[in-house]
């Protein structure tokens, strides 16, 4: 189920929501047991086929958990072993829905034999699940007290807000809140934090991203047409379409927890601002670095094991993480860029430490100085080019798009891109408008026009948060005054008109891109 | 909990309150619009001016809500039909629903839920043969009965029918316009696009006292044609080629027996009443070059003449077949392509229609393709070499 649809808005939302509470009242393990049946419906409405390998998986991980830290310790090794075996487990079975067909592919490539590639079903939220746990299998293992029963177990796996996307909670930050009594009330303070970022996620998914979709998925898909122009507006545009749209989610996924009381952690906290490659990877899906960092990058070594190593760690975590996010190599051909960037990155830092390990004053600029803005504008572009080999079919599609930005001559934008946009009705309505009196020369510009403003918006504008915050400093400040009314219609209206445009765009919806993951 | 606190608590329950019910007050506003105008007569009769456009939107609820006694239902070589030609040489009131791209089975459907007046099921638009069901049991939509429709023209392209009975071109259809689930309408009524580009289109041709689409313009079009325009798709015609190459097989005679058995059949059966008037369309002298390129002369012609003897044996069939009219099918000053005609001769077939002309029985089928075959198979089509691009 889309966040994004009818059945979730009008059904799944509100009678999750009234559920909860109204079930908690009488019993919270009820709660919480409607909420994980919630959770499998949201799970299961596409294809029921995604719940019969969730749940097995779930129960495995759970007793192979349960064994490693249960009343009964078995010895160290034992508890190695197990945590070994579950992992394994996990990995497998994300290689099997995932990766097989790739496998057989290359081996067919590389050997020159025919076997058959087997087209399996991609289970829903599997890569996101498969991490969460495995976290949960190591934290176990590295003894950290974290038993739980069946029923939080599951609920922590399946909990629907996070479920398809993120963010990858870790079970020490999600159950100790799902055991909280006190969270077990309806709260309008969380709530109504709730309703307000789910919908500024839920307007940069429809709105935004979707309008931005339909540009990138033109060009893309006549691609022959497409010029030097044409592939500058289609990077950007992707660059800008992923942000939004996976940001959007997030943004929706956390205001949905608050919804039910339940803080999920952050994942985006503006990365186009970011000064370096380092400082991205701190702002762009928060909780995967994190589960990098803690499960992989540190069991290889971490830094500890001396410079050579600790670059060949962080290519390796990026090879991983381009392999993880699609079984393509322009995937991992987009990891290793990253990886590339990060290690040079690194090697700079590195060069201009002191003796006693320190970078020197003046290396890091204050935000707004001219070599910080041409920091964030060469990092900035990096990334626009690393996001066509994610976005592109393959490798080959990719350079080919690279290729038309020298090579592709500059005329206009092609009808490919322009066309599929200047059709979302606000946008043919400013294209009828045509204040500056452009005439036909309007649809070429509206669309980098329009793509230019997102960008600085990106660099420049205060994030879901930060926004939300303001709301909340905005109506905390009516504590000490009588104008509760203004502020309430004001900001109240304002996300009421922008969740009903939400609702009103559905109406030919594309999917998450970070769907098939 | 202090004051403040509580203060807050309520500032925030206040909000969370007004914005709940502000976003379902907009939400209800939209929808009743929506709903009392309803562009695409989903609920009911036009209560506005109205604009025919967004073919497979609208044709349902044209079906569903208009008065009428006759359909004429096809592909877009049905476009530029006249209702109000038909209806003055035929004494009926007729409805034209267009369904550009449409294969046997989309029309039929649409036709079986036209004239039945029952629930499809779209399911069946992506129905294929391949998962074994059993494909006669499965439709269904039909079943009702109606006859208020007297007759009914339909679109019958001969390489359409030869086609896999399950063939569509599209996917992505409005099916929530077509199932008569209440639930689903939610993509209807709060749909932007209705609103923006039915509703308040449709409020405006109100407010500004224009007139409706009329039957006639509903979907029609004016093309460029000629000989260059018809021939821009062929490829060069080598007069050493096999036209006659592809022999109708028992397999290719059974995707033809099947499509009309799973498709037609059933809507025929049920609506003894109504007359069905199948229309084979005249295909331009280009459209047979490309047959003859593919060698697959005999094909179509054998195809096509297991096709009329399967529908010539229907009492409220009458079928009329203008693939003999070379004079016209020769003359590629009338077609944009190889098989789009301009609306001239939409006209003239009506009007033959109605004289009686070009109708085929189970007496005359062979040899109306029989003519087809002398015709076709001994014709230099290399002549038209002249208007195909290199």
């Amino acid at each position: 189920m889309l966040f994004n649809s009818y059945v979730f808005i009008f059904l799944m939302l509100p009678l999750s929501i009234a559920g909860y509470y109204l079930i908690n009242k009488f019993s919270h393990k009820g709660g919480q047991l409607f909420l994980l049946f919630g959770s499998f419906f949201f799970i299961g409405y596409m294809n029921i086929i995604y719940l019969l390998i969730l749940i097995p998986s779930i129960l495995i991980n759970y007793l192979i958990g349960h064994l490693i830290n249960g009343p009964c310790h078995p010895y160290d090794k034992k508890r190695k072993l197990l945590m070994i075996t579950g992992v394994v487990f996990d990995v497998l079975l994300l290689a099997i829905f995932k990766y097989s067909g790739f496998f057989i592919d290359n081996v067919n490539s590389i050997f020159k034999t025919d076997f058959v590639t087997i087209n399996l079903i991609l289970p829903l939220g599997i890569s996101f699940y498969t991490f969460k746990q495995i976290s949960c299998l190591v934290d176990y293992y590295r003894d950290k007290e974290l038993s739980c029963s069946i029923l939080e177990y599951a609920l922590y796996i399946s909990f629907y807000p996070q479920f398809v996307q993120g963010p990858i909670t870790l079970q020490s930050e999600f159950i100790p809140q799902l055991r909280d009594e006190s969270r077990k009330a309806w709260d309008s303070e969380y709530a109504s934090s709730g309703l307000y970022r789910f919908t500024l996620g839920l307007a940069k998914k429809v709105i935004i991203a979707d309008t931005i979709a339909r540009a990138v998925d033109g060009g893309y898909g006549e691609l022959s047409e497409v010029r030097a122009f044409g592939a500058l507006v289609l990077i950007l545009g992707y660059t800008l379409q992923i942000y939004f749209d996976f940001s959007g989610y997030s943004d929706m996924a956390v205001g949905l927890g608050l919804m039910f009381h339940i803080d999920l952690p952050e994942n985006f906290d503006s990365p186009y601002k970011a000064r370096s490659i380092d400082e991205f990877w701190d702002r762009w899906h928060i909780t995967l670095t994190r589960f990098f960092t803690r499960y992989v990058y540190i069991p290889l070594g971490g830094s500890r094991k001396g410079a050579v190593r600790t670059y060949i760690n962080v290519f390796i975590v990026f090879l991983i993480s381009g392999l993880w996010h699609g079984a393509e190599w322009s995937f991992i051909l987009w990891g290793a860029m990253h990886g590339a960037a990060m290690l040079i990155s690194r090697a700079i830092r590195d060069a201009r430490r002191t003796g006693d390990g320190h970078v020197p004053e003046g290396a890091v600029e204050d935000r707004g100085s001219f070599v910080t803005m041409i920091k964030t504008v060469v990092v900035f572009v990096f990334i626009n080019l690393a996001w066509v080999f994610f976005r592109a079919r393959n490798t080959a599609q990719a350079l080919d798009v690279i290729r038309k930005l020298f090579t592709g001559g500059w005329s206009g934008l092609a009808e490919s891109i322009y066309e599929p946009f200047g059709k979302v009705v606000e946008i043919s309505w400013i294209l009828h408008l045509d204040v500056l009196k452009l005439n036909d020369r309007i649809n070429g510009i509206i669309v980098p026009i329009i793509f230019l403003v997102l960008t600085a918006i990106c660099l420049f504008a205060p994030n879901s948060r930060e926004l939300t915050a303001k709301w909340h400093n905005r109506l905390k400040d009516i504590e000490s005054s009588n104008k509760a009314g203004a502020a309430v219609i004001v900001s109240g209206a304002a996300i009421a008109i922008l969740f009903a445009w939400c609702v009103i765009s559905f109406g030919g919806v594309t999917e998450y891109i970070y769907w098939n993951f | 909990m202090s004051d403040n606190g509580q203060n807050r608590k309520t500032a925030y329950g206040k909000w969370f309150v007004f914005t709940s019910v502000f976003v379902v007050g907009l939400l209800v506003i939209f929808a009743c619009l929506n709903i009392a105008v309803d562009p695409y007569f989903h609920y009911h009769k036009p209560v506005t001016k109205y604009r025919l456009n967004y073919e497979r939107y609208i044709n349902d609820g044209i079906a569903r809500h208009f008065d009428y006694d006759a359909i004429i239902i096809g592909n877009s070589l049905f476009q530029n039909f006249k209702t109000g030609q038909y209806d003055a040489l035929n004494d009926v009131k007729s409805v034209k629903l267009p369904y550009s791209g449409a294969g046997t089975r989309e029309l039929w459907l649409a036709l079986g839920r036209a004239v039945g007046r029952e629930p499809l099921s779209v399911d069946l638009l992506s129905y294929d043969e391949e998962d074994g069901a059993d494909f006669i049991d499965s439709y269904n939509a039909c079943s009702g009965y109606n006859n208020s429709v007297k007759e009914v023209v339909v679109c019958t392209d001969t390489e359409d029918i030869m086609r896999r009975y399950s063939w569509h071109r599209y996917n992505d259809y409005p099916t929530y316009l077509y199932d008569d689930n209440l639930f689903n309408d939610a993509e209807y009524i709060f749909n932007k696009d209705t609103f923006y580009r039915g509703t308040l289109y449709n409020l405006g041709m109100t407010l500004l006292g224009k007139d409706n689409t009329s039957f006639d313009d509903y979907s029609s079009w004016v093309r460029e044609s000629g000989p260059k325009a018809a021939c821009a798709t062929l490829k060069k015609i080598d007069k050493d080629t096999d036209g006659l190459q592809r022999q109708l097989s028992d397999g290719d005679k059974e995707r033809i027996y099947y499509n009309i058995h799973v498709n037609m059949v059933p809507v025929i059966e049920a609506n003894p009443d109504t007359e069905f008037k199948l229309l084979i369309p005249p295909a331009s002298i280009a459209r047979w070059a490309e047959y003859y390129n593919r060698g697959e002369l005999a094909y179509v012609t054998d195809g096509m003449e297991y096709m009329l003897s399967i529908l010539t044996e229907f009492d409220n069939v009458t079928i009329y077949g203008f693939d003999d009219e070379f004079e016209l099918t020769g003359d590629l000053d009338r077609y944009c392509d190889t098989i789009h005609y301009d609306a001239g001769v939409s006209d003239m077939m009506f009007e033959d229609m109605a004289a009686g002309k070009h109708l085929i029985d189970k007496d005359n089928y062979k040899e109306y393709v029989n003519s087809i075959r002398n015709r076709y198979f001994d014709y230099d089509f290399t002549v038209l070499n002249e208007y195909i691009p290199e």
